[in-house]
């Protein structure tokens, strides 16, 4: 029944093969022999929750909704193509399953039984359509590493480290994985099925379509969004509405960013947070996010607000759209002078500090307080030198979570180098008592090591309280090309005192390339020479800093990538990369003076 | 309570040192916690007894007499003085609190804004160790009121030495013997009453040595201090006191296999009782000048450690804890001669009940990330009468009286065995100063094969350059050759296998085993890919020719369907251009269509 009900799935899913509405995607897309040597591509075409979404968001409008004039570009519907063939949330469980050695050869054994399976069907399947197949292009010789790698054994030292050699493989021992390792890696939600030693199979790879678009049960909406009227009676009901409807509202950007950071800083209450005992049994730090990067690493499956403006151009809803969905943002009907990344920089920043703050909220009221992995890694995991910077810093002035009693662990540094511009962004108003609140948070870290749990909790609530405010305040404020401008002098005037960690440097870097590029984008180019030293930035030979992350689901992060990426942690400091920001600073603000 | 307490009496001892440190009727401070070492050198933690300047020793018929000739050796008693102003580095103390990065350091503490001193319990904290007086909380006074209440004028006098280490910093405040110290029926042994430090028994001296050089329950060196600029604390009794530029007859060296020996045992008691002394001060309710967890209490190495895939100067342990390894750098030796006189079967009772006290102590500092700061003063105290109670019974007496190089031999060979004992850079330094105490019994002596592998260790060690960075050395900070955990095993069990039979314990391979598994995992891992892969190329072999096949009658299809299309008029296709105008013409009708509507 199962295997049925896969290969009409499959046959579905092979016949959108030749897709042609890759024209806006700058990434080739792949043949269909690659298509049909891709086991990952094979497993979820054929998954059963994802099926509807490849249906329609895979090959584009067809002709005939072109021509019918019923094809409204609020999605471009190729975004399934990206996802599959690109995106590394795909394989994030898969590339953690903790198999034994058995479990492996027999997981490879079944792949390729199903994926030859799979590939004389599509192969019959387009033979009747008269298709030519590259045969000697199809399958492969060698164990795909997406399938089963290095990462896998990791992951196993990992569980034997933390329960107990072998114990993983136990009923008992794999729940203990699915509750504290599946919930990022799986999208796990207690009561799931398709967790359990026992039902393992190749189902669920990863985090799948509903994971980030669905919130709970409700799935009125996916009628409502791709039913003939949904232009009419979908498109322009507000987030709430759509929530309604069991859509999660992801147009929203603080939204986008809470779901994003789930994961990527961390949820308690999800048991969505790696302890320290799991780094120190060998998990890679979890690098920092800076969201409109991350997003076009994924890469990004869905249109940037300022291409849904553009795309939106005959649509004579678009202003209404924009109006409901992002209010403020503009005061007149036109939004196309918006800087849409700049903005959700600044917006990620405030939310990422609330998620922050909410983990020491959760983990004080659990009674979890002080795990080490709530402070800044390289408040400890730093060489120790004389007269180092680390030293220096206690002598220095500046206004904003400056430490004042060395020795003490602290925060997580690498929010704060975006948040100072995001909190100046946010009104004046505002900042007199963001700041006194983040004095008093970091003054209870100073007061004692790692700080009194009821003591942060309380001033965490406060500050965070503050801070939702501050969000909708920075939500609501126009982000035109000025602002977009300022923010790049701004981050280019980053203390060296807030670079000291490698995470920092790297999320400036990062922040300051994204800014550029929606200037280039939205055609505000700076000069050339800034411009070369912006794309020097993230150079490590330059600067230390290697802006590019083993992103995408071709590159793995172990164990190259990750020992690289250590050593370069260990090897930094800030002076050069200074040095460039400088030499940015005085290029930019020479461009504003008359 | 019965656990840590078989006696009431005991009780109310622990009890009362919980409290934090007790004060007397007085309120006056501290003095000794009784059942503990405190006896020893209770002289220089008493606060209500006069302390003299040093210049108050320097009268030419008494301790300032001729300098001595040119060798130390033939040092005569009455040059003190001169020996401690000009070669002791004690005596320059208070220059080095003056010096710009001791101001730096007192600056990023806030202990001192631009010049004032704003923080008078934490400057006192530095003065505690780096003068023979404090500045403000200090009761004791040159002058004549040694009172309590005269602490405001006493802070405000100019009673104040600025001296450095002085004479009374060690040999305890002069108040009550200045007078009779130098009478013929004066003896040193009965005068500890009166405030005198009788420094001539090494056990005495090496206590006193550690209270400043390990820190005590009125004196804290802590991780604060250390983040500011401070170097840490990495002390050896025997280490220092050879460097120590000695201004009295040094008697005791002529028994050679005696005398580094005891000054081992001496150093590794009185670190051993500092150490817990400091500890229970610092969780302890009444610290105020550390903040609980004092994460100085932890070895450097275990946290300060830049990440790497594989790691050989990190710290490793034996169990998987991952939170920070309190500093063994105190009680290793101490641990090794136990388990030795264990393991040799001479122990009793009170070994038994000191070595699993100082588990108890390294169990509480090191179950969570904030320890519970009642149950670790409480183990440290245990821990500290343990200690006496092993100090003055036999196994304490028996050590005392007859370890010398022959035995300690045996000590470094045993520990050399064991799992621990080169898991930290700490650890394996404390092994390599142990086997040089031992030197007299090595093989061939100082300068047979034993030097080499000695040499090796100290180079790669980087002991004592790397004092204040306690961890296996970078490469590439130090030329030379430095080493890693795994070097150091294999020189320690090198140099072990001269002194005496080495049995390597299971545990010590144990620490190998993450990477053997790992190594071992990633081996399995290719060999399975390999045969799995000879298994793919048979199946993916015939599969290409039943495609072929598939192909072959695509070709023939083609083929037939041209022959049929040459007989049929042609099917156009509609080009993307010509689609595109139509879906423009159609947008445009509809646009119209809707204006129509409008009106």
């Amino acid at each position: 029944m199962m295997v049925c009900k896969r290969q009409f799935l499959l046959l579905a899913a092979i016949a959108l093969w030749s897709v042609s509405a890759n024209a806006q995607d700058d990434r080739s897309a792949p043949t269909l022999e690659q298509r049909l040597s891709d086991p990952v591509y094979l497993a979820w075409i054929a998954h059963e929750d994802v099926k509807g979404c490849v249906q329609c968001h895979f090959r584009g409008p067809s002709d005939e909704e072109l021509i019918g004039g019923s094809f409204v570009d609020f999605a471009r519907r190729i975004e399934m193509d990206r996802w599959l063939s690109q995106d590394k949330h795909t394989i994030a469980r898969r590339r953690v399953e903790p198999f034994s050695d058995e479990q492996s050869e027999a997981e490879l054994d079944a792949l390729i039984r199903r994926v030859n399976k799979q590939q004389e069907t599509a192969i019959a399947a387009l033979q009747k359509r008269n298709r030519r197949v590259d045969v000697s292009q199809i399958g492969f010789a060698k164990v795909p590493e997406e399938w089963i790698g290095p990462s896998n054994i990791l992951s196993r030292r990992i569980c034997d480290k933390l329960w107990g050699s072998g114990s993983v493989k136990t009923e008992a021992g794999y729940s203990k994985f699915r509750d504290q390792c599946l919930t990022c890696h799986g999208g796990y939600r207690p009561g799931d099925r398709g967790f359990d030693l026992a039902t393992i199979d190749d189902s669920q790879l990863g985090i799948d379509c509903l994971y980030c678009h669905q919130v709970g049960e409700n799935q009125k909406w996916i009628d409502d969004h791709s039913s003939q009227n949904a232009a009419k009676n979908w498109r322009l009901q507000s987030p709430e509405q759509k929530a309604n409807a069991g859509m999660r509202d992801l147009v929203n950007t603080s939204n986008q960013s809470q779901m994003c950071f789930d994961c990527h800083i961390g949820n308690r209450e999800k048991n969505m947070f790696v302890t320290h005992e799991m780094y120190a049994a060998g998990h890679p730090p979890i690098p920092s996010i800076e969201l409109q990067t991350f997003c076009n690493e994924m890469p990004q499956h869905w249109q940037s607000q300022s291409q849904l403006w553009k795309s939106l151009s005959n649509y004579q809803g678009r202003s209404e759209y924009f109006r409901v969905n992002y209010p403020g943002v503009s005061t007149t009907q036109d939004y196309s002078g918006t800087f849409w990344n700049t903005r959700a920089l600044m917006v990620a920043a405030l939310a990422a500090r609330v998620q922050w703050l909410d983990l020491y909220i959760a983990s004080a009221e659990s009674h979890q307080w002080a795990d080490y992995s709530l402070y800044d890694c390289a408040a400890c995991h730093h060489e120790l030198r004389s007269h180092s910077r680390r030293q220096q810093r206690y002598l220095t002035i500046d206004p904003l979570r400056q430490p004042s009693a060395p020795g003490r662990p602290r925060q997580n540094e690498w929010p704060d180098v975006v948040l100072r511009i995001a909190y100046v962004f946010g009104g004046k108003a505002s900042l007199t008592k963001t700041l006194e609140l983040e004095t008093k948070l970091e003054s209870l870290f100073n007061a004692t090591p790692f700080g009194n749990a009821d003591d942060v909790r309380m001033t965490a609530e406060e500050l965070r309280s503050h801070l939702i405010e501050a969000i909708d305040t920075v939500e609501r404020k126009p982000v035109p090309a000025s602002v977009a401008k300022a923010v790049l002098r701004g981050l280019s005037t980053t203390p060296e005192d807030k670079l000291l960690t490698y995470d920092s440097a790297r999320q400036v870097v990062w922040a300051i390339q994204m800014v550029a590029k929606e200037l280039r984008d939205e055609a505000a180019s700076l000069d050339a020479d800034t411009e070369a030293i912006i794309a020097k930035l993230g150079d490590a030979e330059l600067t230390g800093i290697e802006s590019k992350l083993p992103a995408g689901r071709q590159q793995f992060i172990y164990p190259d990538e990750l020992a690289s990426d250590l050593e370069r942690r260990s090897a930094f400091e800030p002076s050069r990369l200074k040095r460039q920001l400088n030499e940015l600073h005085q290029r930019l603000v020479a461009a504003v003076q008359p | 309570m019965s656990l840590f307490c078989r006696t009431g009496f005991g009780y109310l001892l622990v009890m009362a040192a919980c409290l934090g440190p007790c004060a007397d009727s007085d309120g006056q401070q501290p003095v000794a916690t009784p059942g503990t070492l405190d006896r020893l050198h209770e002289p220089i933690l008493r606060q209500d007894l006069e302390v003299g300047p040093a210049q108050s020793c320097a009268t030419s018929n008494c301790h300032a007499g001729p300098r001595p000739g040119v060798a130390l050796e033939t040092a005569r008693r009455g040059s003190e003085y001169q020996i401690w102003i000009e070669r002791d580095p004690h005596a320059q103390s208070w220059r080095t609190m003056c010096s710009d990065e001791s101001l730096a350091i007192m600056r990023r503490l806030k202990i001192m804004d631009g010049d004032e001193i704003a923080d008078r319990v934490g400057f006192d904290n530095c003065l505690a160790c780096h003068n023979s007086t404090k500045r403000f909380n200090e009761p004791r006074t040159s002058s004549n009121h040694p009172s309590i209440s005269n602490v405001a004028i006493a802070a405000n006098s100019n009673a104040f030495q600025r001296e450095g280490v002085g004479c009374s910093s060690c040999h305890g405040p002069s108040q009550n013997w200045i007078h009779t110290h130098f009478q013929m029926d004066w003896s040193s042994a009965g005068a500890t009453t009166e405030g005198f430090v009788e420094a001539g028994d090494v056990f005495v001296r090496a206590r006193m040595c550690a209270s400043c050089h390990v820190g005590d329950k009125d004196r804290d060196m802590n991780h604060d201090i250390i983040a500011a600029g401070h170097p840490a604390l990495r002390y050896e009794f025997a280490t220092y006191h050879a460097w120590q530029p000695k201004h009295w007859r040094d008697h005791e060296s002529a028994d050679r296999s005696r005398y580094e020996s005891q000054l081992w045992l001496a150093g590794q008691i009185a670190a051993a009782d500092a150490s817990l002394s400091l500890l229970q001060s610092r969780s302890s309710n009444s610290q105020t000048v550390s903040q609980w967890p004092e994460l100085a209490s932890f070895d450097c190495a275990s946290c300060h450690q830049s990440l790497g895939l594989v790691n050989d100067r990190s710290t490793a342990r034996l169990s998987r804890q991952a939170v920070a390894r309190y500093s063994r750098w105190n009680d290793a030796g101490l641990r090794w001669l136990i388990e030795y006189r264990i393991a040799t079967s001479v122990a009793v009772q009170e070994d038994h009940e000191l070595l699993s006290a100082l588990d108890r102590v390294v169990q509480q500092a090191e179950a969570k990330p904030q320890p519970d700061p009642i149950a670790t003063t409480r183990a440290a105290l245990e821990a500290r009468m343990a200690l006496a109670r092993w100090f003055d019974s036999e196994p304490g007496y028996h050590e005392r009286s007859s370890l010398c190089s022959d035995r300690l031999v045996g000590v470094v060979a045993f520990a050399a065995q064991r799992p621990e004992t080169f898991t930290t850079w700490e650890s394996s330094v404390q092994f390599y100063l142990m086997a040089v105490a031992a030197r007299e019994s090595w093989p061939g002596g100082w300068s047979g094969p034993l030097r080499g592998i000695v040499d090796r260790l100290r180079l790669g060690l980087s002991y004592p350059e790397l004092l204040d960075a306690s961890r296996f050395p970078n490469r590439s900070d130090f030329a030379g050759p430095t080493l890693d955990r795994r070097e150091v095993t294999q020189l320690g069990i090198e140099l072990a296998g001269w002194l005496g039979p080495v049995t390597i314990e299971q545990g010590s391979i144990k620490l190998d085993d993450d990477e053997t598994n790992a190594q071992k995992m990633e081996t399995e891992l290719d060999a399975m890919l390999e045969r799995i892969e000879l298994r793919w190329k048979g199946t993916a072999e015939q599969r290409a020719r039943e495609l072929a096949e598939f192909n072959a009658e695509l070709d023939a299809n083609e083929k037939r369907r041209n022959a049929e299309e040459e007989t049929q008029p042609k099917r156009t296709i509609k080009s993307a251009a010509e689609l595109k105008e139509e879906l423009r013409q159609k947008l445009e009708s509809r646009d119209i269509d809707s204006s129509e509507n409008d009106r």
